[in-house]
């Protein structure tokens, strides 16, 4: 076990290595970044710097529920970003490269994806949320700070889960993008903003299908102190973690089913 | 002639792609699911100070995104050409390349708007219960402005492919053009809700034009200059964007002789 861990490290490292090869690129990649995350905090400081509050939440509650999607996405960034490009590399044939090495698949498509460029991205979620817990009134006790470390790796989980589950549909559907696009990005936009403003129906997709609520939504009312009569139940600000558990385990076991029906492309 | 062919060929391309064609639809629509439903989120009294109300500000996010959602983004077209090499065909060919593109681009968006944004219209106007009806005047100048827009938008795509002649990878050019547009073109919040100095900084930047003023001109609302003055400007930003799309586009054309030589 450890002389694998030692070998998936080798991988990372190798694949740092390989992209620090383009120099250029890979600052003006990190630039991009920088910008990105800046336009998207500026969107929402825009409109919290007009609006006091949306759907019974103060800007300095939605700056904090922001946050903490920002957080757990750079955990998953960091170390997921290669499920993203899945798809192509099993259209590409590329995958039959890592069945052939006494090695966990998942693990090498994670490790050889693996992006110096991704640890700005937790390094950004790790600011923005810093930033963003200066609008709260959050007293930090001992309690809080180890049930943020629980909530913020569930919800990783459940936003690798996400990503794993949907990289597995690249073994029973030739294309797989859009899928990527629509569940990895375009939903994320969702969370945002506090789900209570959507309606039953979205509450009850982002809630129960794709459970995105718990990333941020649910947490966040228990270290804000909000009342959680309105939801669901009372219990969901808790689920965080065991939701992130199911969520990421199942999405393995969905991997491994759609390896065993892995057929080579042929290219 | 032979554009013509380009155009209805990159159309014909655009429509064989079922299951982009139905993300693409779901995609813009959760997109007016979550702004709709933050506009509604927010208390009445809230706007008092602003020249809008929640009625519109979601018609201006569903206009916005139907413009958005009309526009073909063609990034990996001329980028993939010139990394694998193709390009050198189209340059042999008796026709210049970057007007191909136009129409290529043409093609797709001419695509994306009776496929994507006329359902998105219905389906927005039976669901949001919108009440919007053009003035005649508005709806030509739009057609105008829409058709500028459009031109600025392919400018830019266009200028960030050309990226590929200097660098092995575009993505980061793309990404940062994504989040420019995302915070300065209007797309998501209307310019004149932005602080003073952000209002002031976009004016001078393309992306309004892409997303704020078609949709300012389409609803008869003010958008701090007169209809004349805009459309000089329009071209103004056409023609600077033309001159650096051209510069990269050229030199690296030159470059690219000096590679293959």
């Amino acid at each position: 076990m450890f002389s694998s861990a030692k070998t998936y490290l080798k991988l990372a490292i190798s694949s740092v290595q390989s992209h620090m090869e383009y120099r250029a690129s890979f600052w003006i990649y990190l630039v991009t970044l920088l910008i990105y995350y800046s336009a998207q905090a500026m969107t929402i400081f825009i409109l919290l710097s007009r609006f006091q509050s949306i759907g019974g939440w103060s800007r300095g509650e939605i700056a904090f529920l922001y946050s903490l999607l920002i957080f757990a996405q750079g955990i998953v960034a960091s170390v997921f970003s290669g499920m993203v490009e899945f798809g192509s590399l099993v259209r590409d044939g590329g995958y039959d490269r890592y069945l052939l090495r006494p090695l966990s698949p998942i693990g090498q498509v994670l490790m050889n994806h693996f992006d110096i460029t991704g640890l700005l991205h937790l390094i950004l979620g790790v600011i923005t949320f810093l930033v963003a817990t200066q609008f709260t009134n959050i007293e930090w006790t001992f309690l809080k700070i180890c049930t943020l470390l629980i909530v913020v790796i569930g919800s990783a989980m459940i936003l690798a889960g996400i990503r794993i589950a949907i990289a597995s549909i690249a073994f029973y559907a030739i294309q797989n993008y859009s899928l990527v696009q629509l569940f990895v990005f375009s939903s994320r936009e969702f969370m945002m903003y506090p789900m209570n403003i959507y309606n039953w129906s979205i509450r009850v997709l982002l809630t129960f299908l794709l459970p995105l609520g718990f990333v941020n939504f649910y947490p966040a009312h228990y270290f804000l102190g909000k009342s959680s009569e309105s939801l669901f139940h009372p219990a969901f600000i808790y689920l965080n973690f065991p939701v992130g558990c199911f969520l990421f385990i199942g999405s393995l076991i969905l991997w491994k089913k759609g390896q065993k029906r892995y057929e080579s492309t042929g290219t | 002639m032979l554009y013509l062919k380009v155009i209805s060929k990159a159309f014909q391309r655009s429509a064989t792609y079922r299951l982009e064609y139905f993300t693409g639809i779901l995609n813009a629509g959760l997109y007016l699911l979550i702004l709709t439903a933050v506009w509604q989120a927010i208390p009445g009294e809230e706007f008092k100070d602003t020249q809008r109300n929640k009625e519109s500000l979601i018609l201006y996010a569903v206009l916005a995104t139907l413009i958005k959602v009309s526009f073909g983004r063609q990034d990996g077209l001329v980028s993939s050409k010139i990394k694998n090499g193709n390009i050198v065909f189209d340059l042999l060919k008796p026709i210049r390349f970057p007007i191909v593109v136009l129409a290529d681009t043409i093609g797709v968006s001419l695509y994306h708007l009776f496929s994507r944004s006329l359902p998105l219209v219905v389906l927005a106007f039976l669901f949001l219960d919108l009440k919007f009806v053009p003035d005649t005047i508005s709806f030509f100048s739009f057609l105008l402005v829409y058709v500028l827009a459009f031109l600025i938008f392919f400018l830019i795509g266009f200028m960030i492919s050309s990226l590929s002649f200097f660098f092995t990878e575009i993505f980061s050019f793309f990404l940062l053009y994504f989040a420019l547009i995302t915070l300065f073109s209007g797309a998501v919040i209307p310019l004149d809700l932005f602080p003073e100095f952000l209002r002031s900084v976009s004016s001078w930047l393309p992306f309004p034009y892409l997303y704020y003023y078609p949709t300012q001109v389409l609803t008869s609302q003010k958008f701090g200059m007169s209809f004349p003055e805009l459309i000089l400007r329009y071209f103004l930003m056409i023609g600077i964007l033309t001159s650096a799309a051209s510069a990269i586009y050229l030199s690296g054309l030159k470059r690219l002789e000096l590679a293959g030589g």
